[in-house]
């Protein structure tokens, strides 16, 4: 099915149009990622119907213009968003891989201190990995942490 | 009786909206009062085999995160125009007889223009559980 062009339409009236036409996408990615040395690891899961219009193209903004809204509520003086129109008015996405939507998804959710040192320091703290590679029960889940050493197959996987 | 009412292409413009017994409402009622995201989430994994939190359907959702045992982060794809929005959380657990679940606790983060946590308790509130079914939504102002 073909992407409507929408040129300056709202974006939530673009994902109705998503919701409407558009089947969910159930991903195996899942991201693996440490905020904090204290805390446990978090784990990205990737809506399906987010994932459904990431593939079909021409419906989500680009990720800069989230972080610039997150700009804007850093300021002290934030009372509310004055450049929602960035979601609106600027040229959509055009059609990912699943793989190129969950880059996406990790500059838009995951926390930037994270994805832009993902690989700085004595592990990684982030990993993108198939949702078969996490543990298989919930045991422990307050522990989890990413594996200091984690094998080229692993990754490869 | 109507203030103004154009219609376009595939779009109908109108201020108030009457029903031929029952009155009129105004269009911004619709418009201000619907639901602006909701999720239908799952934290033990039933619908993710891996023990993360699936999500069965949504609207305006673009992530999940799954924080910690009794925890989520609901990650929205159109920002609401400032964290002064509502949301109602709700949840259904089949391995105990009542749980609570409300919108984050101490440890969780504020929520945001883009995000929100919920975290779900035990009956006596004091240990954290995972719960089959996990609802959300979301009433305000869209940016």
């Amino acid at each position: 099915m073909q992407t409507p062009e929408f040129k300056g339409t709202h974006l939530f009236d673009r994902l109705c149009w998503a919701k409407e036409n558009l089947e969910g996408v159930q991903s195996d990615y899942r991201v693996v990622f440490e905020d904090s040395v204290d805390g446990c690891a978090k784990i990205l899961v990737p809506d399906p119907n987010w994932m459904a219009a990431a593939l079909q193209g021409g419906i989500l903004p680009p990720v800069w213009v989230y972080w610039e809204l997150a700009k804007d509520e850093a300021q002290p003086d934030f009372k509310k968003h004055t450049r929602g129109y960035l979601l609106h008015n600027t040229e959509p996405m055009p059609a990912m891989t699943e793989e190129e939507a969950i880059e996406y998804l990790i500059q838009k959710d995951v926390p930037q201190h994270v994805w832009k040192t993902w690989n700085e320091g004595n592990k990684p703290k982030m990993v993108i990995c198939r949702k078969e590679q996490l543990p298989s029960t919930r045991v422990w889940r307050n522990a989890w942490k990413i594996a200091e050493h984690i094998e080229a197959t692993d990754i490869a996987a | 009786m109507y203030r103004r009412l154009s219609i376009m292409a595939g779009k109908i413009i109108a201020d108030t909206l009457e029903h031929s017994t029952a009155g009129s409402i105004a269009t911004n009622y619709v418009v201000e009062g619907s639901a602006k995201s909701w999720v239908n989430m799952d934290a033990t994994g039933t619908t993710s085999p891996a023990s993360t939190t699936g999500v069965r359907d949504s609207f305006n959702v673009a992530s999940i995160l799954d924080i910690a045992n009794g925890g989520q982060t609901v990650n929205l794809s159109n920002n609401m125009s400032n964290a002064n929005y509502a949301m109602t959380v709700n949840q259904r657990n089949t391995t105990t007889v009542r749980a609570f679940v409300n919108g984050g606790n101490s440890g969780h983060s504020d929520p945001t223009s883009s995000a929100f946590d919920v975290a779900a308790f035990n009956e006596t509130g004091n240990a954290y559980i995972d719960p089959n079914w996990i609802w959300a939504v979301v009433h305000g102002d869209l940016a």
